[in-house]
């Protein structure tokens, strides 16, 4: 294990313990963390286990330029009130939901 | 000598923790190898028997050769060497054992309590240690899931994973309700179960306890809120805590079979995060409860059959029975059978071929099965089971249950078979006015083979069990033959193996067959009969019983309409009721379950309608 992968494993563990104790990511890094808006969950299976994953497209991402439509890795911690994901590797901010969770009553579409 | 007395103590301590009698013996020959004195060459020569069998003698031998110098490791040797059979050898031996393990440590002077029940003939097996670890740990681990939400907390380490553990939502909610009394605020508390038969309300007052619980800030708050966060198997989105409990159980250091049980549970609740339960008006915990049932229930845990099961052929029911080198019996020999006629076509199969024997898995599970389901008749159950030897081909000794009306009879010979996973052939004695059991000749133009063979063919096994109901209820003239008389060559075990089937003309060997009757009054029955059969009395419940009883009628009843799985148990006011209709109609299981049905019928009458 490299060191660099050993320091993001301490700080993943550092979020996780931080967050199981209710708090949330300081505004700093929810200002630094990648944007994903027109987004989904969609459980994948991995072997026997299963993983969540959110699927949407990307803003302000280190490696991905704006507007892709991008999977992310398997969650690790989803805020209770759709702020924010927690990947093994980084933070995700959640923006606006796709349409067709929110249900449209009385409008024929 | 090695090593102080109290080390020694402990290492006996340690052999008797070993799960199997192997392992013991292995152990305790390495220790006897580092023994000063020890001939080790001789030791590894006869190491292979003393693993495998032959071993009374040799190991009492090597047993009196150590005991000056190591006591602890003579009474070792000794206790390896003792048999399940050998009560008296158990009874010299084990109390001094236990009086020697008492000072040290208590736990394990416990297992070998398991060994003093066996040789009284509580349990039955051929290994000491496997049975000790059976039943031992059983008990403990029974304990400690009876015992208060604390110990169940500190099982799972995580109030989440307890609460995955939970079979029905209003139980999980009323645990949880308890584990967060110390750390939740009272009124939000009471706030939730106000309002808990309405889970829409509900998951509203849930979501700002949940948010209190956060804004505490301490750990065990966290791990109470995450607890706390609903699921409902028709909404897939408000599963979206399922990675931070996933989290959870990979961070939890539990037992490997806790372990597993939680993870086969969380893999359910995945699958309705995935929306496989949108349509399903049970919470999840219900729908975990059934799934996991449906996998483990006794006799369900048979793969998958695209055929049913009595077309299969032996070999493809072999493999499906998971017994691939299993214990086979050829029924019909070629060498012994004529040949057949049109009436006999599906014999044919028969001929020569080695049927498998479907063998004992597991009494101790089966027999402690039947204690729950039949608490009035313990005595009977154990006396049915007499028989049995795990890893042994199932063969009953003819028996005759004998009770009341309704008592149950039937239906524990029905539930002993789905245990045991043998074929049952209910033969009705009450319409018998002949010797059809038996077979009609060949030379009849319609001719029909023994029941006994029918067994046979059609479980495709040589041990099937026939199951003939009422044998009092049988005509008693002796015009055509009578059931009495046919079924005397059956009942003998020499006999049954050469019995030559008058419709096959064949000699078929139907040892293995085993043959329970029914009846209210064994008195009516010839004595040639009476003396072939071990009669077993099957007493009727009592009042003490109905609340287990009354419990098993429930779960039946929900297994036959899923509307009723749902229902709550039955409350204390409720039993008194069923309890005096139930003294009045005579104490017969028949007579319950039409009373507990009618109780629940009662109720939904009586509902609340929102």
């Amino acid at each position: 294990m490299t060191k660099r992968s050993v320091a993001a494993r301490r700080e993943l563990e550092r979020d996780i313990d931080s967050y199981a104790c209710g708090e949330v990511p300081s505004a700093l890094a929810m200002m630094r963390a990648a944007r994903v808006v027109q987004w989904y969950v969609m459980v994948r299976r991995r072997g026997k286990e299963s993983v969540m994953v959110i699927r949407g497209e990307v803003r302000g991402h280190s490696e991905i330029p704006d507007g892709e439509s991008i999977q992310t890795s398997a969650i690790v911690w989803f805020d209770r009130k759709n702020r924010f994901v927690r990947t093994g590797t980084r933070l995700y901010v959640l923006g606006e939901q796709i349409g067709r969770e929110i249900p449209i009553e009385g409008i024929d579409v | 000598m090695t090593g102080s007395a109290d080390d020694r103590i402990m290492w006996l301590a340690g052999l008797l923790c070993r799960p199997t009698r192997r392992e013991a013996a292995h152990a305790v020959t390495v220790r006897a190898k580092a023994t000063a004195g020890f001939d080790a060459a001789e030791l590894l020569q006869n190491a292979g028997t003393i693993l495998i069998d032959d071993r009374n003698e040799r190991l009492r031998e090597f047993g009196n050769r150590v005991r000056a110098t190591d006591p602890v490791l003579a009474l070792a040797f000794k206790m390896i060497a003792l048999s399940t059979d050998d009560s008296a050898a158990t009874a010299h031996i084990v109390p001094g054992a236990i009086g020697l393990l008492c000072s040290a440590d208590g736990d394990t002077s416990e297992a070998l309590r398991v060994w003093d029940d066996v040789a009284r003939g509580k349990y039955i097996g051929d290994d000491f240690f496997e049975l000790a670890e059976m039943y031992w740990r059983g008990e403990m681990q029974f304990i400690v899931a009876a015992g208060p939400g604390a110990a169940m907390r500190d099982r799972y380490q995580h109030p989440a994973l307890t609460l995955l553990m939970h079979s029905r939502w209003d139980a999980a909610l009323s645990w949880l309700h308890g584990a967060s009394a110390d750390v939740a605020q009272r009124w939000r508390l009471d706030d939730v179960m106000a309002c808990s038969t309405d889970r829409g309300a509900v998951a509203s007052v849930i979501a700002d306890l949940v948010d209190d619980l956060y804004a505490t800030g301490t750990p065990s708050a966290g791990a109470l809120a995450l607890a706390w966060q609903t699921a409902d198997p028709r909404k897939p989105h408000s599963f979206s805590f399922l990675p931070q409990l996933q989290c959870a159980i990979d961070n939890a250091d539990l037992e490997a079979e806790d372990d597993a049980d939680v993870r086969e549970r969380i893999r359910i609740w995945w699958r309705a995060a995935e929306g496989e339960w949108t349509d399903s008006k049970f919470s999840v915990f219900r729908i975990t409860a059934i799934e996991t049932a449906i996998e483990t229930a006794p006799g369900d845990d048979l793969p998958d059959l695209v055929k049913p099961f009595t077309t299969l052929t032996s070999d493809e029911l072999t493999q499906a029975l998971g017994l691939p080198a299993g214990p086979t019996l050829v029924v019909m020999p070629q060498h012994s059978a004529s040949k057949l006629n049109n009436f006999h076509a599906q014999y044919k199969d028969l001929v020569d071929a080695p049927l498998p024997l479907i063998v004992v898995r597991d009494v101790a599970r089966i027999r402690a099965a039947l204690h729950a389901e039949f608490p009035h008749a313990v005595a009977g159950v154990d006396l049915l089971l007499r028989d049995l030897r795990e890893a042994k081909p199932t063969r009953l000794a003819p028996i005759c249950l004998v009770g009341s009306p309704g008592c149950g009879k039937s239906r524990m010979v029905r539930r002993l078979a789905d245990f045991l996973r043998v074929y049952v052939y209910r033969y009705d004695a009450a319409s018998s006015a002949d010797s059809q059991f038996g077979g009609t000749g060949k030379a009849w133009s319609n001719t029909e083979p023994s029941v006994p063979a029918r067994a046979v063919a059609q479980s495709k096994t040589a041990n099937p069990t026939v199951l003939i109901d009422e044998i009092d209820k049988a005509a008693a003239r002796n015009w055509n033959g009578r059931l009495w008389d046919a079924l005397l060559p059956f009942l003998d075990r020499e006999t049954a193996g050469r019995y030559r089937d008058q419709s096959l003309d064949c000699e078929l060997d139907l040892s293995m067959v085993s043959y329970v009757a029914t009846a209210n009054d064994a008195t009516k029955l010839p004595s040639p009969l009476r003396d072939r059969f071990r009669i077993i009395n099957i007493p009727a419940p009592t009042l003490q019983h109905l609340p287990a009883l009354a419990a098993q009628v429930m779960r039946d009843l929900a297994i036959e309409d899923e509307s009723r799985q749902a229902d709550a148990p039955l409350a204390g006011d409720e039993l008194a009721v069923i309890a005096k209709a139930w003294s009045r109609a005579g104490f017969s299981m028949r007579a319950l379950q039409k009373i507990v049905g009618a109780t629940l019928e009662a109720r939904d009458s009586h509902a609340m309608r929102h």
